[in-house]
């Protein structure tokens, strides 16, 4: 080879071994850059501890002889909740069953109520010592000197024990602690007094205590929950490479990977219909903890969510089952009512659905409206009762009165929220407008 | 040391380098023009998984890397372009249910909300004496230009297979797919009725693709494997069943949306003309969602 042909030969391999190098340096991603993000963790929130899963549905506090009720999201609510789990974490199970004495027949100071029912005993945080229970109710009772402890199962058991002077006087402190004077003080309805003044017979048939002077309540502002599309997609899919877009009409979006569809639209719906077939053999406390991290994972804990309801459900004739669970949404003690959704279902292999529409509160207009008194509520409900229930025959159905309280209907359309009371009669849920404006919304069987 | 020797030194050293850059650089893309992934050995097992669960295979399978991506369709309304200028003259009504009705002498056209469109002729398309005994080829080919000269047949149409109705010798249904660069996109088809040697019916389902497809191609997995899944989603036959064709495309469900993504899939047809999608990346069966 001549030395020239070796010079040009030399030179081209000295450029190429260039290029490639920074080709190699500067163009080429490592593997590791290319993988990172495969399989990172992606979530919105840790699942909650127990104390944040369960919650009392309803605090009623007994205080120099008024009653006081107090709901989700209101602050007295929190700190006799906290109170009563903390005795509730620390109390030796065991005590509450060596009762020699006669039960206290004062009525409770402080009745918690449990829908769903507070998980007690191994496993749980609650009464650790004690065998798995189910409380439904908890009370504390004061004979003026001691305290006790008492609650009821959903197995119908009834347990009662003393607690110690130390504890008592730390409850105590909590109650005296307590600012009562923006609280309502309420009034527990009677089934005689009720029947007189309405001019039928009527049932309570539990205790409901409704506010016992005039109520004001602003009009609120929501709006609608954002939550990151991307984080929420990389949520339910593993490997987003997989996943495909479909771009509905009204802008909304599905995902889908073939097996699972998960819709954006106004709010989200999640499906994995694969999984339908699957057992559900979760204990009720590990159904609990499911419920709270699947919840958390896929859009997070509201502040404003009370997990209202788990029920363990199967299919007729079929053998797969599943947990179905709905969280409510609470504005300072009340509830939500209106398009507002949140509920999933899932069993041993998974969420099997996922429902999620939820709206924040943005801010109150400043309008207030008096609400009128449960007397005229009532009236309302019996009448919408009449017009729209065909069914109801008011002289040979005995009117039963499950539930009364006062709640917050939001408007689609406007994203506004006006009072309401919220009125159970005979397994019929009613919506009866309190703002004085508008007339009532309806029926829901 | 003389300049000469030097420079041939120099030579071997750099080639050496060069080598050695090059291996890294390109050896996993030079490596995937060799690789085979479905070894004889391997293709062997799938036969026998397949055989002992009652099926069996009639069909050329391809056994080399294929790589593929997401397609981005869109429903075309009206069907595929120049279809609905056949029915200028006819008369149309639109009723309740979202259902257009063109009506022409010797041919009706509905078009569904969703874009599906049905033509019936009257009484309809003459293609061959005894079509029913005509290869399949022979008789796609027929059909496809008795439409191209009578009627429509839009370029991107290819011959699939074709279905003998088990109630009627001589009813046969021809299924055509639209063709994206090679690959069939299976979602968007034409089906042709034929009656008595007489196109009666088409049924068309018509997609546009909006882009071409997405960046980031993806290996596929195998159509050994996507036989193995289907045989695991199906559970053993209880009569022995027959593969007959075997196909890499794009499918996915119709959706009455603005767009969508398709996957690819392997399309698996059976000769009871059953057919069955594997996703051919995450290797599920596709399901209605």
């Amino acid at each position: 080879m001549s030395e020239r042909a070796k010079s040009i030969l030399l030179a081209s391999l000295v450029l190429l071994s260039l290029f490639l190098t920074y080709q190699l340096w500067f163009v080429q991603k490592p593997l590791e850059v290319l993988t990172e993000d495969s399989y990172e963790p992606n979530y919105f929130e840790e699942a909650r501890s127990l104390t944040g899963i369960v919650t009392p549905c309803r605090v009623v506090l007994l205080w120099g002889g008024t009653f006081y009720q107090f709901r989700y999201g209101q602050k007295a609510f929190t700190t006799l909740w906290n109170a009563v789990s903390g005795l509730l974490q620390r109390i030796p199970a065991p005590e509450l069953s060596r009762m020699e004495d006669a039960p206290f027949t004062d009525p409770p100071v402080l009745a918690l109520s449990f829908q769903p029912p507070l998980p007690s005993g191994q496993g749980s945080v609650w009464l650790k010592n004690d065998v798995q229970r189910e409380l439904k109710e908890v009370m504390l009772i004061t004979n003026g000197e001691h305290w006790r402890l008492k609650f009821n199962t959903t197995a119908g058991e009834t347990f009662e024990g003393p607690i110690s002077d130390i504890e008592a006087l730390q409850i105590q402190k909590t109650l005296e602690s307590l600012d009562l004077s923006e609280a309502i003080p309420q009034r527990e309805l009677n089934s005689e007094e009720l029947s007189a003044a309405l001019g039928l017979n009527i049932e309570v048939a539990a205790p409901i205590y409704v506010p016992d002077r005039p109520v004001h309540l602003e009009e609120l502002v929501f709006k609608e929950e954002e939550l990151d599309r991307e984080l929420l997609v990389r949520t339910f899919f593993v490997d987003r490479s997989l996943v495909r877009v479909v771009t509905e009409r009204d802008g909304s979006l599905i995902y889908t990977d073939g097996e699972k569809g998960l819709r954006l639209g106004s709010g989200l719906t999640y499906s994995h219909p694969q999984l339908e077939q699957s057992p559900a053999t979760y204990t009720y406390l590990a159904a609990l903890n499911s419920a709270s991290r699947l919840l958390g994972y896929y859009g997070g804990w509201a502040e404003h969510l009370r997990l209202e309801s788990l029920l363990l459900q199967r299919k007729t004739g079929q053998l797969s089952e599943h947990y179905l669970a709905c969280w409510q949404s609470y504005y300072q003690g009340k509830p939500i009512m209106g398009d507002i959704v949140i509920k999933m279902t899932f069993n041993d292999s998974g969420m099997v659905e996922y429902q999620r529409r939820l709206y924040e509160v943005a801010y109150s207009t400043g309008n207030t409206y008096a609400v009128p008194g449960y007397l005229e509520a009532l009236l309302a409900a019996l009448d919408l009762l009449r017009e729209e229930n065909t069914d109801y025959r008011e002289t040979t159905q005995p009117l039963i009165l499950e539930e009364m309280m006062l709640g917050y209907a939001l408007k689609q359309e406007t994203l506004r929220a006006l009072p309401v009371w919220l009125i159970r009669i005979n397994g019929l849920n009613l919506e009866i407008d309190a703002s004085g404006v508008e007339s009532p919304k309806g029926v829901s069987p | 040391m003389n300049l000469g020797k030097a420079k041939t030194i120099l030579i071997i050293a750099f080639l050496g380098l060069n080598l050695f850059l090059g291996y890294h650089l390109y050896w996993p893309y030079l490596g995937q023009l060799t690789k085979t992934v479905v070894t004889a050995a391997e293709l062997q097992q799938a036969l026998a998984y397949l055989a002992a669960n009652n099926y069996n295979l009639d069909a050329d399978i391809g056994r080399y890397v294929q790589k593929s991506t997401f397609l981005t369709v869109t429903p075309a309304q009206q069907g595929p372009e120049g279809i609905r200028d056949l029915f200028n003259q006819a008369t149309s009504s639109t009723s309740e249910n979202g259902l257009t009705v063109y009506r022409d002498p010797d041919r009706v056209m509905t078009v569904h909300p969703g874009g599906q469109i049905q033509v019936e002729f009257q009484p309809g398309l003459f293609v061959v004496e005894q079509s029913h005994t005509l290869e399949e080829r022979e008789l796609s080919r027929l059909v496809q230009q008795q439409l191209k000269e009578n009627f429509f047949l839009p370029e991107q149409l290819r011959f699939d297979y074709i279905e003998k109705v088990r109630t009627n010798d001589h009813r046969l249904i021809l299924h055509f797919y639209r063709d994206i660069g090679g690959m069939p996109l299976f979602a968007c088809y034409t089906k042709v009725f034929l009656e008595e040697d007489y196109i009666t019916a088409l049924e068309i389902y018509w997609l546009d693709p909006l882009e071409q497809p997405r960046e980031g191609e993806m290996e596929v997995i195998p159509a050994t494997d996507a036989l193995i899944k289907l045989v695991d989603e199906l559970g053993p036959g209880l009569l022995p069943r027959t593969i007959t064709k075997v196909d890499l495309g794009y499918f996915s469900r119709e959706y009455n949306a603005e767009m969508w993504e398709v996957p690819p899939v392997w399309r698996i047809l059976m000769e009871d003309y059953s057919v069955y999608y594997i996703n051919a990346f995450t290797g599920n069966l596709e399901a209605d969602l």
